[in-house]
């Protein structure tokens, strides 16, 4: 008899009744498929009575339930209503239904003979309890016989229970006794005594020796971004960091971007609601800032326009990680300096698979006198082969308010094709001068997000941050 | 970034090239190409070069990169004599105006409706959604000159565009869907409108044209203008839109504009001058390029050079108004010379690399939990604050002015309502859960420059049949211990621990956190079925 056919029957045993599977599986800690793969050979052998059954039972789904307990949407939507006609759009708003349950709202509404609908305006006529609502709280009170209403719905569906009652047959209890004579585990008794001398073992089936463990473990995503950083820190750049909440003025005025560039529009940038403005210690860095953006710095026109100081007070949440650049210039910096900071950075933006508005940045920098562009294409793709195994490289013009030249990098990854990895550039001379640094600077910033997709093999960027604790605890490590 | 298509045919046609020509050429002038099908090809065109928004200016930029064309176009523009009055009180209000005219336009479906779509797209970037300036244009053979630009009364009457009869301006600003759009451009009492020497109105300006002299087809000659507050803005948008007729061979003039106490003759298309070193270039590039091949680069990106002793001198055309300073010509070099084309060099400064202290502490905490046997999280620092309300969280929390979503509206100060989030959506999981997050949460503090410091948190959460005070506390002594955090326990009251089963931890005097047993409400409130106990400590307090 295998081992785990022993371990079975022997809580079998214990049980002078049938039992149920699931506790059985329980008591012989073993995952419910195995014990019923082994209950079948367990009833081959005669050593144990199997009865399976089956019975089908109604239960809500998600909607189902959601509309159990906030009522269904057409029941809110006339509840907001009254005899007097209002506007579709007033109406969905003052129901607080959501895109997806005003068209549902609006049909069964109809429906039910609920409401009066003309020229864009509707009106209620009758709110008398439907069928739908009358099975949901039978559903809720346990009660539920006809669901036709629900299943049409689909706000009910039909969920077959299989189960399983069991007991040990008289050859299950014999053939138990004569497997006595073997032991199921070497004992620290045995060992003492020597007893093991005479002992046989019962033999473990290799097929099904293996269960889950839930160990410890570092999240995929964590350990990508180690990676990365590790990679950087033997390139021999130094690590930087900066706060989440950050002051326009490092996010952007110090990065030369007008105060009318299109990125700093409400709908590009997350603005604090309380506290509302920072301030700026470094007066030096205020003043060359406002001359560059008004008249020009080293030789530039500047923007020629009235900058104003308190929209540089105001408090924003980090759109890029280049703030973390320009606050480690302005501390004053001595070259060579390689520096690089890894961060969460915010962005207004449709939430869909590959777009969310929080996500990780990858800045980085060189500042050195002989810095040139040809070797910031060098940086760039040692980088790509470094960090992403990347097989082939290319750059394309680009452009941002604080970098000339400009250039957007793409990385040909192994079994993944081309992929954009990021903007870089040099840092222009209005800005650095501001800053006070007068040598050439080297700058990229990558959306590493995108990257750990392709790494971790990952399809929607939401799973990036998963609270799906069995995907985590089955996901590949980097 | 901004999205436009270019009709097929006329790029080609203008450009004399083959399709797949343009096609790889295209990236290289700043226009990365989207899409194409048989009609056009999409492409999406950097915030400098909104000249590039137009098929013209795409075939203009074309010729020059493959060495069809180079140096400036033609733009010697002759007078129309026509004039334009701004009036004092109008002038307040819209400050700039700039105009042309067009003779001999050879318009047709496709160019209409591109030049349509180029005028949308001008006024959006350019423009600034018309705050900086927008563009009007009209049949001049259905008006008189000069014009004048003045205030309208709200009462006055035109038809204007979209619209099926005439309106008064009130209607307008108040009915008429560009009306409503556009009507917060203009603050106060007075709308300024321009109108030809027989009182007709073109426009009520920035807002809405007027029917009866919009450009169509049978259009020959068309009168350009633009109003707004930014002179630079939008004298280069009318040099873009000027330099595209040219460039189909139509006849541009310019116009005088008289305000009362100067005058204007534009468009302005005197060439801006940059003197560029060679040297310099070289070393920013990292190149030997003679000046000879400096020259013939910058031509190809339609410059005109001029060869001076050491220096050379540059004339940028004005439809191009991305020229600051000296390095936007250095890009102009690397762009010409082609970025692919670059022999890359390998990095050559020596420094040494290192980890922040900061990044030291959090992988040594992270490993320290991870090896107690728990599952690393990672969950977003954007929170909803009704939700932490569940786990009567601080309730003064970094709260956002504009959020997206309902789910997002401020910033967490605690890590452990994000993953009682997630343990509330694994219930179905097999338990214990044990998981845990290293993160960083921001909390306010007026004594920092950002009022607000990003702090790192460490945060861990055990849910099972058993968990309780003792465990999750000696958890905590255990991983203070490896990471050498002095700590004392004082006795806590706090609604979300069970009372008398939870502690505060304290280092020297300062409170950096709390440990203790999830109070069965706020177990409730996330629908968890089991007990669960937890710990939370700052690890690291932020700067700035």
């Amino acid at each position: 008899m295998k081992e785990i056919e022993h371990r079975i029957l022997e809580a079998l045993s214990k049980h002078k009744t049938s039992v149920d599977g699931q506790k059985l599986a329980q008591d012989a800690k073993v995952s419910y498929d195995a014990l019923m793969s082994v209950l079948s050979a367990l009833e081959d052998q005669g050593f144990a009575y199997v009865k399976r059954s089956s019975s089908k039972r109604l239960e809500l789904t998600d909607e189902g339930k959601t509309y159990a307990e906030k009522g269904t949407p057409e029941r809110r939507l006339v509840d907001a209503l009254s005899k007097k006609p209002v506007a579709f759009k007033e109406a969905f708003k003052s129901a607080g239904l959501s895109v997806q349950e005003e068209k549902i709202a609006l049909v069964w509404a109809k429906k039910n003979g609920w409401i009066s609908m003309e020229k864009g305006l509707m009106a209620k006529v009758s709110d008398v309890e439907s069928e739908t609502e009358k099975q949901l709280k039978q559903a809720l009170e346990g009660k539920l016989k006809d669901a036709g209403a629900l299943l049409a719905r689909k706000l009910a569906e039909e969920v077959e229970e299989k189960t399983v009652s069991t007991s040990i047959s008289s050859n299950g209890k014999k053939a138990l006794t004569q497997e006595s004579v073997l032991a199921s585990q070497l004992t620290p008794e045995m060992l003492k005594t020597g007893s093991w001398k005479n002992q046989e073992f019962r033999s473990y089936d290799v097929d099904t020796l293996v269960s889950p463990v839930m160990a410890g473990k570092k999240h995929a995503y964590q350990e990508f971004l180690t990676k990365i950083r590790d990679k950087l820190i033997a390139l021999g750049f130094q690590e930087a960091h900066g706060p989440l909440v950050e002051l326009e003025f490092w996010n952007m005025d110090a990065l030369f971007m007008a105060q009318d560039h299109p990125a700093r529009e409400i709908h590009d940038v997350f603005l604090v609601e309380d506290p509302t403005k920072g301030e700026i210690l470094e007066k030096q860095v205020i003043e060359q800032v406002q001359k560059a953006h008004e008249e020009g710095l080293a030789g530039s026109k500047g923007w020629r326009y009235t900058w104003d100081p308190e929209i540089a007070l105001r408090l924003c949440l980090r759109s890029q990680t280049t703030a973390v650049s320009s606050r480690t210039l302005a501390k004053g910096i001595k070259p060579p300096l390689k520096m690089f900071s890894i961060g969460r950075v915010f962005r207004p933006d449709e939430i869909d698979w590959s777009h969310f508005i929080e996500f990780n940045q990858c800045e980085g920098i060189v500042v050195d006198e002989n810095m040139s562009f040809r070797e910031l294409l060098g940086y760039l793709k040692r980088f790509a082969v470094e960090v992403f195994h990347a097989e082939d490289v290319k750059f394309a013009p680009s452009y941002f308010p604080f970098t000339e030249p400009s250039v957007e990098l793409y990385a040909k990854i192994p079994k993944r094709g081309w992929a954009e990895v990021g903007g870089a550039g040099m840092f222009r001379p209005e800005m650095l001068s501001a800053l006070d640094v007068h040598v050439p600077v080297l700058a990229w910033g990558l959306g590493i997000d995108r990257l750990a997709m392709l790494s971790l093999g990952i399809t929607d960027v939401r799973e990036l941050f998963s609270s799906n604790i069995g995907f985590l605890r089955e996901a590949k490590t980097a | 970034m901004v999205s436009t298509t270019y009709p097929k045919e006329l790029l080609l046609k203008a450009v004399s090239a083959s399709e797949k020509q343009v096609l790889e050429a295209l990236p290289n002038i700043k226009a990365n190409v989207e899409g194409t099908d048989d009609e056009g090809i999409t492409v999406e065109v950097t915030g400098d070069r909104p000249d590039l928004l137009s098929v013209f200016g795409a075939a203009r930029a074309l010729k020059g990169y493959l060495g069809k064309e180079t140096g400036s176009p033609a733009c010697d523009f002759n007078a129309s004599g026509i004039k334009v009055f701004v009036e004092p009180e109008a002038e307040a209000i819209r400050p700039v105006l700039v105009s042309a005219v067009i003779r001999n336009a050879d318009l047709d479906d496709t160019k209409i409706q591109h030049l349509f779509q180029v005028q949308e797209k001008l006024d959006l970037t350019n423009g600034r959604r018309r705050k900086k300036g927008s563009i009007g244009l009209y049949d001049l053979d259905q008006l008189k000159g000069p014009f004048y630009l003045k205030n309208a009364s709200m009462d006055t009457k035109f038809h204007p565009l979209k619209a099926d009869r005439e309106m008064t301006v009130k209607q307008i600003l108040s009915e008429h869907p560009t009306g409503k759009d556009y009507a917060h451009l203009v603050t106060g009492k007075h709308y300024p409108m321009l109108v030809d020497s027989k009182n007709r109105v073109l426009s009520l300006v920035d807002i809405i044209n007027a029917a009866d002299c919009a450009v169509t087809e049978d259009t020959k000659n068309v009168f350009i203008d633009l109003t707004g507050t930014d002179l630079h803005s939008c004298n280069a948008t009318l040099n873009v839109l000027c330099q595209d007729f040219a460039d189909q061979g139509a006849v541009v003039e310019t116009v005088e504009i008289h305000h009362k106490t100067k005058k204007l003759v534009t468009p302005d298309t005197k060439p801006e001058k940059y003197v560029l070193n060679v040297d310099r270039v070289n070393k920013l590039l990292g190149t030997s390029l003679p000046p000879k091949e400096v020259v013939q680069l910058l031509r190809r990106q339609r410059l005109d050079v001029t060869v001076g002793r050491e220096t050379l001198e540059c004339f940028t055309p004005r439809y191009r108004s991305d020229f600051l300073h000296e390095i936007d010509l250095v890009e102009e070099v690397a762009l010409a010379h082609g970025y692919n084309q670059f022999q890359v060099k390998e990095p050559s400064v020596f420094t040494v690399g290192s980890k922040s202290d900061r990044t030291y502490l959090v992988q040594k905490a992270r490993d320290q939990l991870a090896s107690f046997g728990f599952l690393e999280l990672m969950t977003h620092v954007f929170f909803s604050h009704a939700k932490a309300a569940k786990a009567s969280a601080e309730k003064d929390v970094v709260k956002i002015k504009n959020p997206v979503s309902e789910e997002y509206t401020s910033l967490r100060s605690l890590l452990m309502p994000s993953l009682l989030e997630v343990l509330s959506k694994n219930t179905h999981q097999p338990y214990p859960q044990n998981v845990f997050e290293v993160g960083e949460v921001v909390v306010k503090d007026p004594k920092t420059t950002t009022k607000t410091r990003t702090d790192v948190n460490a945060c861990l959460l055990s849910a099972h049949a058993d968990a309780n005070l003792s465990q999750v506390a000696s958890l905590l002594d255990e991983f203070n211990r490896r990471m050498n955090f002095a700590y004392t326990l004082k006795a806590y009251t706090h609604g979300r621990f069970i009372s008398g089963r939870a502690a505060e931890v304290v280092q020297g005097k300062i409170p950096v956190g709390f440990v203790g047993e999830l109070h069965p409400m706020v177990l409730e409130n996330y629908g968890l079925q089991v007990p669960v106990s937890a710990f939370e400590i700052r690890l690291i307090k932020g700067e700035h």
